[in-house]
């Protein structure tokens, strides 16, 4: 019997692994997100909403304050983002003027987190193909990259994180050298930066941001920060360790660049 | 509870865990611990059955934690069935089922379950991992407990 359940694992296995591989969710990891997924939406709500009522009563009056601050804060980003709009609606009359190509403005989906499997480096997020999702999307937030989305559903999609030791990105550090390298997961608070080339000069600190050496993810998404260096004379490369700026477990809101 | 009830509930409690699992594990961890929910049903609902109703057990159980996680489904269902089978012979061995033995054997549950797992797709660091899987197993243990007082009230025959 257990015999029996093993081999059937292999085959489930195996079928999965296809599935993936053009793209989309096996038959039956789509029924159990179907059943589950409800459900798993329903405990997160009541565990978000007691989380914050208890908040609320213990953080009341700092609340408050707090209020306020974001209420000028608000104000403040609507006169930026009006300066913003001003300054980009001015760049494209430039490149216009100079006969470059628009510059593409990327559409930005908002999503939600409903799934997060901390083992797997894997999130599910509730927008899918319905809402212009595909795979190879990054999936970011205010504080940057959370991940590529890996599968595309109808409804909901799943990401693998940035975490991820099996996913590559392009990324370079963001000093007065530039150096382009992959980026891989190691850990929750630790990617690998593998550099192209050698002997630049990057200091522990150092911003890495997406390279956008790619046709799905655009230029300059930060990543995290160097934390440490290590070089590999063997094959001439230099590795730069790297700490996410997402804290990924507190992720619950993510935007989706088309 | 008998025959098909039985099954229907054992389905109905491994399908909560698994929501509870992806919708509110990360945020209860303690110290570091994070709950393995589905694990932790796995325990009492396999030492509460046969030995072939454990393996069963545990196969839906990772084929519901490899589905959601989209993690290849091979791994957790081998992982989980195991553990599952191996749980429930500790019916055969003659323990006297108290809530001791209820929380140490889902931690054994859950250990055994996450070394095959690790030995069947090893993760990047195996310190971390076997370190993040003891205090999964302490975690699991106190969980099982209530649920098994739950099991045994419906199980026990009439």
């Amino acid at each position: 019997m257990v015999a029996l359940f093993c081999v059937i694992g292999v085959f489930l296995g195996k079928w999965q692994n296809a599935s993936r591989t053009a793209g989309h969710l096996d038959p039956i990891s789509r029924f159990t997100q179907a059943v589950v997924g409800p459900l798993a939406g329903l405990f997160r709500s009541s565990e978000n909403g007691f989380a914050e009522f208890m908040q609320g009563v213990v953080r009341a009056s700092s609340l408050a304050a707090e209020n306020r601050k974001l209420r000028s804060q608000v104000a403040a980003a609507a006169l930026y983002l009006d300066t913003e709009r001003l300054l980009s609606q001015r760049i494209e009359d430039l490149r216009k003027t100079l006969q470059l190509p628009p510059s593409g403005d990327r559409g930005r989906i908002p999503a939600i987190v409903i799934g997060y499997i901390p083992y797997e480096n894997r999130m599910t997020l509730n927008a899918g193909k319905a809402q212009g999702v595909s795979v190879g999307h990054p999936a970011v937030t205010g504080d940057g990259l959370v991940g590529v989305v890996q599968t595309v559903e109808s409804g909901t999609c799943q990401v693998s994180l940035v975490t991820s030791p099996t996913l590559r990105i392009g990324a370079m550090t963001q000093n007065e050298h530039p150096q382009a390298g992959l980026l891989k997961g190691e850990s929750p608070d630790r990617l690998i930066l593998e550099f192209l080339e050698s002997g630049q000069a990057v200091k522990v600190g150092d911003w890495v941001v997406t390279s956008g050496f790619s046709e799905r993810i655009p230029r300059g998404i930060p990543i995290g920060r160097v934390n440490g260096l290590e070089n590999t004379q063997d094959y001439g490369a230099k590795k730069a360790y790297v700490f996410p700026s997402v804290r990924i477990a507190r992720v619950q809101e993510v935007f989706i660049l088309k | 509870m008998k025959g098909l009830a039985r099954v229907a509930f054992c389905i109905g409690v491994l399908v909560v865990a698994s929501a509870m699992q992806i919708a509110v594990a990360a945020q209860i961890s303690i110290f570091g611990a994070t709950p393995d929910f589905i694990l932790a049903a796995i325990g009492p609902l396999s030492v509460s059955i046969s030995p072939r109703g454990g393996a069963a057990v545990g196969f839906l159980g990772g084929l519901l934690q490899g589905a959601l996680a989209g993690a290849d489904l091979t791994h957790y269902v081998i992982s989980r069935c195991l553990a599952g089978f191996f749980t429930s012979l500790t019916r055969g061995i003659g323990l006297e089922l108290s809530i001791a033995v209820i929380a140490v054997t889902t931690a054994a549950c859950t250990i055994v379950g996450q070394l095959l797992l690790m030995f069947l797709a090893p993760p990047p660091e195996i310190m971390r991992f076997v370190g993040a899987t003891i205090g999964t197993a302490i975690y699991n243990g106190v969980i099982a407990i209530p649920l098994y007082m739950l099991l045994r009230r419906l199980f026990r025959p009439k």
